[in-house]
């Protein structure tokens, strides 16, 4: 799905990371001057694209910032930082966050359910592809497991579809992406595509 | 020529054949890539910061300064680059993607010109071109 | 009561202290995630950089 490019290096083809990672890492700009650290990453709970991103600073008496950063001002988003170019990205809280839109909330501890009606557990992690450092979506979710998926309460991955919907309550998914589970990140990547090559030939 | 080599140098004037100090560490421009003054230790106390443009030679063993050369305090455009935070050996390094590239190990200059020819991490090396910015948390590498 | 006591009692107390800052301050910056609703952030969202 990611076209192979010319560079070569680690960040040049796609790479999955946890919600959890990102969160906490610095927002350095191209100068070199860290600014801020990621608080909460907000995505669109339909289509699955980061919308940007809260912020708190980095002091350590320092709470949470006032202004947030848009998913347009980041300038890239790697394993050890999120870039930007300097601090004009950024953006008033509510209009990353969007005040006033129905359904948001934390998804973290939010129960995922089948269509089908089957409890699957609570997601306890989200994962993010990020491709060449410069786009991202969420492309699943990390689930402490119930008795249903039978795995003994361990974590898994399960993929997200473009139908999913999410909110801080709960998350509904096809029952068919309960088949696509996976026990591990290197293990889910594969479940992913698989996943996405089953729906394509559904539709 | 290397940070490490030139740092500890005495730094000795032409027209005096005088000590006026000792290489303590570089002033470095990111936006030209090159290292713009020297920082001195041990002076006679009127300021630690020679500008490139004052400097004669960089030698196997001494830094030779121009007749007419002062030291200064860092002043004008030179003055945010010469906080001590943005000290180039030790800083940590991160591409403009976000991702860590170690720490500054060494870095290797043109005594002729100033320019940043190879900046040697932890992790490896990489051309001075790429320089793209250097704060208090980082030097900034742009993508090859 | 031995004049060591209240030495022991102050720095108790400044220990509990300590221990309940460092907690609210992890919980003011702990961060989660976040959903919100598709087309309210539609217009400024995904714009990446295009090599």
């Amino acid at each position: 799905m990611t076209a192979p490019t010319h560079e070569p290096g680690p960040a040049s083809s796609s790479a999955m990371m946890l919600a959890s990672e990102i969160t906490k890492r610095p927002v350095v700009t191209l100068a070199g001057a860290a600014v801020a650290q990621v608080k909460d990453l907000v995505f669109d709970g339909t289509a699955g694209r980061i919308a940007g991103f809260t912020l708190s600073g980095r002091g350590l008496l320092s709470g949470p910032l006032r202004h947030s950063l848009p998913w347009s001002g980041v300038h890239g988003l790697g394993h050890d930082a999120v870039m930007i170019k300097d601090e004009s990205v950024f953006e008033s809280r509510a209009d990353v966050l969007e005040r006033g839109s129905a359904g948001r909330g934390d998804v973290l501890g939010s129960r995922v359910l089948t269509d089908g009606g089957t409890d699957l557990g609570r997601i306890s992690d989200v994962v993010v592809e990020v491709v060449e450092g410069t786009t991202a979506h969420v492309v699943g979710y990390e689930i402490a497991s119930s008795d249903a998926l039978d795995r003994q309460g361990r974590k898994v991955f399960i993929p997200l579809s473009e139908t999913t919907a999410v909110s801080g309550e709960a998350l509904v998914i096809p029952a068919a992406a309960a088949e696509f589970v996976a026990d591990d990140l290197p293990g889910f990547a594969a479940a992913v595509q698989a996943y996405r090559a089953r729906r394509r030939t559904e539709v | 020529m290397l940070f490490s080599e030139t740092a500890g140098r005495q730094v000795v004037s032409a027209t005096e054949a005088r000590t006026v100090g000792i290489v303590d560490g570089f002033v470095v421009d990111p936006a030209t890539a090159s290292v713009v003054a020297l920082r001195l230790k041990k002076t006679d106390g009127s300021g630690d910061t020679l500008v490139w443009e004052h400097i004669h030679a960089i030698g196997p063993d001494a830094v030779i300064v121009r007749s007419g050369a002062t030291l200064g305090t860092p002043s004008g455009e030179l003055a945010p680059l010469a906080d001590k935070h943005r000290s180039l050996p030790g800083k940590r390094v991160l591409d403009e993607r976000g991702e860590a590239l170690g720490t500054v190990s060494d870095v290797d200059f043109d005594a002729d010109t100033g320019a940043l020819l190879t900046i040697r991490t932890t992790t490896g090396d990489h051309p001075g071109k790429r320089v793209l910015g250097l704060g208090p948390y980082a030097l900034i590498l742009r993508e090859p | 009561m031995d004049w060591w006591i209240w030495i022991v009692v102050v720095v108790a107390v400044l220990l509990v202290l300590a221990g309940s800052a460092a907690g609210v301050q992890a919980r003011r910056r702990s961060g989660g995630v976040i959903a919100v609703r598709r087309g309210a952030i539609g217009r400024r969202a995904g714009k990446g950089r295009v090599k």
